[in-house]
């Protein structure tokens, strides 16, 4: 039978805490016994959506009607400096017919906290405050140009960190030692007379 | 239990009334056919109106006031009555008064009011925890599980058609929303006058015009306080 329904959730490991929020309205007990909070996710779902596809590398996460708890702790990591580089977990929970849970959560984009900007707006009908997270995986500066020289130092580093156990004993990688001696490099055309 | 503001429900009648279910639904947009595939995400929650709330004596003006000044806009909690009679399952099968039962000695309370029973009887037969959407019912003193409402501790519940009997008066039924706080087995269900717990749905829906007649009628229209279930799961989590 299709799937008629599904959960989505959304779990931000802080340090302090982990916030478990989902998309829909009560609180949601799950099968290990993890309280997830309802609505507090607004914009950015659709976002969301296009990260579960596997195409998003970078999100921007906003919440609603964020309740005392989430925004003192949230406020508080932050001070601490302990919000940036929290892992933040998309996942969708396969319901049943009764929209209960089937079967283990599947995580469908993680990545960690880059920033967290807070806002207020002033609007007609009242004053919005939401807190927006912006979220980045390993795959956000991937399609930039990346600006790096070969040069020596770097590839001796590089080579400390893939073979740790050569570097450890002294050895680098020396394939790019004699790179800068090129620069001024003359070769004579061969004369053979 | 924190005291909340009750809608005085003999004083302040609707014309009408109106509890609706508020799904939550997600679909990619209609096809060229003009199909739309839609998954659902969440049960949803309930938003009440009361139609045409007659206001028209000064008591019933002072009720007015006193709701509007403790609920102090949208963020206030009230219990809103949502009228059930029309699908109360009464054992007679006709709409039956509630019970009003005073102490062992036949006195009553300071105020003169007496402890009140509801005049179905229907009890969770087994633990209802947070989020379940099906639960047993078991019928003491009523006609059936389905399609009726019930509220505990302020939480409206519908039930679906019945899945299960699972013995002559024991039922499984799913509910509309999803258990908002757990239920535990043999809790007595309020099946009369199932209330829900509301905010406001806008920090301006009590206005209340003045006419010249000073009979005067509004809407106030509700919606279901999930945040506060939600700050209660988490309470009661630790």
């Amino acid at each position: 039978m299709a799937i008629q329904s599904i959960k989505v959730l959304c779990s931000m490991a802080f340090p302090g805490k982990t916030i478990r929020l989902w998309d829909g309205a009560g609180p949601y007990l799950d099968a290990d016994g993890e309280v997830w909070l309802g609505a507090m996710l607004n914009d950015g779902l659709d976002q969301i959506e296009s990260a579960m596809n596997g195409e998003a590398s970078m999100l921007m996460l906003s919440l609603s009607g964020v309740d005392q708890t989430v925004s003192d702790l949230a406020f508080e990591d932050l001070e601490a400096d302990r919000v940036i580089g929290a892992q933040v977990q998309l996942l969708i929970q396969p319901c049943d017919e009764w929209d209960q849970p089937e079967g283990p959560a599947e995580v469908k984009f993680t990545g960690t906290v880059d920033n967290m900007p807070m806002d207020e707006t002033a609007g007609e009908a009242g004053v919005t405050a939401t807190i927006m997270l912006e979220v980045t995986n390993r795959f956000t500066l991937r399609t930039l140009t990346s600006g790096a020289v070969l040069s020596d130092v770097d590839q001796r580093a590089r080579s400390a960190i893939l073979n740790p156990m050569a570097a450890a004993a002294g050895l680098f990688d020396r394939f790019c030692e004699r790179i800068s001696g090129l620069a001024d490099k003359t070769i004579v055309w061969p004369r053979f007379s | 239990m924190v005291d909340f503001i009750h809608w005085p429900t003999q004083l302040l009648v609707p014309g009408s009334a109106l509890a609706a279910q508020v799904p939550f639904t997600r679909s990619g947009g209609r096809s060229l056919g003009g199909i739309e595939r839609t998954v659902r995400t969440d049960r949803g929650y309930w938003r009440i109106s009361l139609n045409d709330v007659s206001v028209r004596s000064p008591t019933m003006r002072r009720a007015w006031n006193a709701i509007r000044t403790g609920l102090g806009g949208k963020s206030g909690l009230v219990v809103v009555p949502c009228w059930s009679f029309d699908s109360a399952p009464y054992a007679s099968g006709h709409r039956e008064p509630a019970i009003f039962l005073p102490h062992d000695d036949d006195t009553l309370f300071d105020d003169d009011t007496a402890y009140y029973e509801g005049a179905i009887h229907i009890e969770m037969a087994t633990d209802a925890p947070l989020s379940a959407t099906v639960v047993t019912l078991r019928l003491v003193d009523a006609a059936t599980a389905e399609g009726i409402r019930f509220s505990y501790q302020h939480a409206l519940y519908e039930t679906g058609p019945i899945i299960e009997q699972i013995s002559g008066d024991t039922f499984r039924v799913p509910v509309f929303p999803a258990i908002q706080r757990a239920i535990p087995a043999d809790a007595w269900l309020e099946v009369d006058n199932p209330t829900c717990l509301c905010h406001m749905a806008d920090d301006r829906g009590m206005d209340l015009s003045l006419s010249n007649v000073e009979i005067d009628s509004a809407t106030v229209e509700f919606v279901q306080a999930v945040d506060y279930w939600n700050d209660l799961a988490i309470e009661d989590m630790g």
